[in-house]
């Protein structure tokens, strides 16, 4: 099991005004799947895949994220979890926007427990795959949308991640550049072997996933991407 | 957890630190360093001047013993001055530290002297006390200090506060013209022993007039009378009670091992009933000097430090808040909260060995230079003892650690908030 959430209930507000965002969610993920988390926006999509990822905790219920139980796990666990095992394509991109494009890249190998520079070659090799082999040095902040969205794609599969969370990976693309993208990433996390969970209110995407989880109403229901 | 290495490449390329926040700090540790230098510096030149030059001249391992005396209204009370006996020497010699006993006897029949001076006659009721030559350190002892063939005038030290006595009270009141010690030098006068105006000699006792030769003034002698060489008293007190009485010692200067047992041998001293003073007074006023002078420095050096930290501090403070998304994506990405801190722990690490590497060089070269400068316009400054100037490695090294200590600390608190920077909060100030 890759993900696994069990009772989970989520608010946020203070403490007297707590507004629920998720209530007793459950679901699971295994290895080598390709999901789709699908909602209308604000629906609650990103905290899921934060609560996946350990950025946040839940007030109830319990996270297994590869393994590790990250209700009891501390802040250096899932820490050294996200560093070595997760890839995360965040909904901004949130590159450094004055770091070249290979730099970028190259950012997540900073917190594992390697020195960075062995990952240049790999972060050469995803920069050609991504197709950006020729924007190597331009500051991220002067590439294009698409462009950024590539990055970002190459940096989340840097340390060949277990597990892939992408939030709305395809944002704001017309069709072409969103099926693009989208295949771009699949094929990615397919050739290393891993897992992949992808935010989305896109409904173009659910042909290319294996099955798609449907949040509503705070909770989620489970749909094969057959049906 | 993060690798050293890639620690360190963050710090360097990983954020984009701005011109400011990078200059302000590195300017106040510098700013902190220099004036730490400077100021420890002269302090450090300074006590070496006084304590080495100043209090090494005085006579502090010298202590003078006499009979305790002590004043009730208007009355003293306790042995008289002439009062100490020889025995007394044998138990001074017993306490430990004390290297030599040099006594100083005095005659205990009345005395008196009669001269003139710049064609003024001048008598007076004195004491005649008598001490061995090495009772003058060698380079303050006159040639002509010792026994002499009889017929030749008695070589006599007078005490240099004699003259000032001469200058303040009676030079000024008789019109006369003020004298350095060097006037009195070669002057003759007589002495005599077994009268005084005090008490004038019963007709049929023993008189003796004794020519006299000063040959020199001394601070260590007595200011109420003359001081000859030990073996004209010991005569003349034989002579005067035909052995039948012992000689009487004003006092004993004791000369000591080292200026650590001075403490000690005082105190064994007074468990003999006996007074001892020395230099020490001055050397105690010296010492707290520059215990005043030491703690204004460090207190101007804890100001410019504390300045050199809350600048490091708010700086680092701002830029916590300035790149507080790029934290959280750090964060997000996977680096822990320790990681985080570590990180600005190093910036602040090198802040502070830069700054204070800045700071110092030119304070350095600026006393350098200072040494020259201020000797030309201050001659006084090349003859003393040692440089103020002088930049030891010790102080150097000092400098630099509090400069940098400063700002390593002042890094805490940016760190301490910067790893508490909630990556899901971060991103809602959106920034890429």
């Amino acid at each position: 099991m890759i993900i696994s959430f069990s009772q989970i209930r989520f608010s946020i507000g203070p403490k007297a005004e707590k507004h629920p965002i998720l209530w007793n969610v459950s679901f699971s993920l295994n290895a080598g799947e390709v999901v789709a988390l699908v909602g209308s926006s604000g629906v609650g999509k990103t905290t899921v895949l934060n609560l996946a990822s350990g950025l946040l905790r839940p007030d109830e219920g319990s996270i297994q994220t590869l393994g590790v139980d990250l209700n009891e796990a501390s802040d250096e666990d899932v820490s050294h979890l996200r560093a070595s095992n997760i890839g995360i394509i965040f909904q901004g991109f949130h590159l450094v926007p004055q770091q070249s494009a290979l730099n970028n890249i190259l950012l997540p190998a900073y917190f594992t427990n390697q020195p960075a520079h062995q990952y240049m070659a790999r972060a050469t090799v995803l920069l050609d795959r991504v197709g950006l082999s020729h924007a190597a040095h331009i500051a991220a902040v002067d590439l294009s949308e698409g462009q950024r969205q590539r990055i970002a794609i190459a940096r989340a599969l840097l340390i060949r991640p277990r597990l892939v969370l992408a939030d709305e990976p395809t944002g704001n693309l017309d069709d072409e550049s969103a099926r693009r993208v989208l295949n771009l990433l699949i094929s990615e996390v397919r050739r290393e072997q891993g897992t992949l969970l992808i935010a989305t209110h896109d409904r173009r995407c659910l042909d290319l996933v294996e099955r798609s989880l449907y949040l509503n109403n705070r909770t989620i229901s489970t749909h094969s991407s057959d049906t | 957890m993060m690798i050293l290495r890639n620690i360190v490449s963050l710090v360097g390329a990983g954020f984009t630190w701005r011109r400011t926040s990078t200059l302000a700090p590195l300017f106040s540790v510098a700013m902190a360093a220099g004036a730490s230098l400077i100021l420890m510096t002269l302090l450090f030149g300074l006590r070496r001047i006084a304590v080495g030059g100043v209090l090494s001249s005085l006579p502090i391992t010298r202590l003078v013993v006499g009979p305790k005396q002590f004043d009730v209204l208007f009355f003293r009370i306790g042995s008289t001055a002439g009062s100490l006996n020889e025995s007394l020497i044998d138990t001074l010699e017993d306490i430990p530290g004390v290297e030599t006993i040099l006594p100083e006897m005095i005659l205990t029949m009345p005395t008196s002297l009669m001269g003139n001076l710049i064609g003024t006659s001048f008598s007076s009721d004195c004491a005649t006390y008598g001490v061995p030559e090495e009772f003058f350190p060698e380079n303050e002892r006159p040639d002509e200090f010792k026994p002499l063939s009889p017929g030749e005038a008695v070589p006599v030290i007078l005490s240099s506060q004699l003259v000032e006595l001469y200058n303040t009270g009676f030079a000024d009141a008789q019109n006369l013209p003020g004298l350095s010690s060097k006037a009195l030098i070669g002057r003759h006068f007589q002495l005599f022993i077994g009268t005084s105006s005090f008490f004038p000699a019963p007709p049929g006792t023993k008189i003796k007039t004794v020519r006299c030769r000063i040959v020199g003034v001394s601070d260590l002698v007595s200011v109420t009378g003359v001081t000859v060489p030990e073996s004209y008293v010991r005569q003349w007190h034989d002579w005067y009670y035909e052995g039948e009485k012992e000689p009487k010692y004003a006092s004993f200067h004791l000369i000591l091992q080292s200026s650590d047992v001075v403490s000690d041998v005082r105190k064994s001293v007074e468990t003999l009933g006996l007074q001892s003073r020395n230099s020490g007074e001055i050397a105690d006023k010296v010492a707290l000097l520059t215990r005043y002078l030491s703690l204004a420095t460090g207190i101007l050096m804890m100001v410019f430090l504390l300045l050199a930290g809350l600048g490091t501090a708010q700086t680092l403070g701002l830029e916590v808040t300035y790149h507080s998304q790029k934290i959280g994506l750090y964060r997000a990405l996977g680096a822990s909260r320790r990681d985080i801190t570590r990180v600005y722990i190093l910036r602040a690490l090198t802040i502070g060995i830069v700054g204070a590497f800045c700071g110092t060089l030119p304070a350095v070269v600026l006393l350098s230079s200072a040494e020259t400068w201020m000797a030309r316009i201050f001659p006084f400054i090349g003859r003393l003892p040692s440089s103020p100037f002088h930049v030891s490695p010790a102080i150097l090294a000092i400098a630099l650690i509090l400069s940098t200590g400063a700002s390593l600390v002042a890094g805490f608190g940016p760190a301490r908030r910067a790893s508490r920077v909630e990556p899901v909060m971060a991103f809602r100030q959106r920034e890429t």
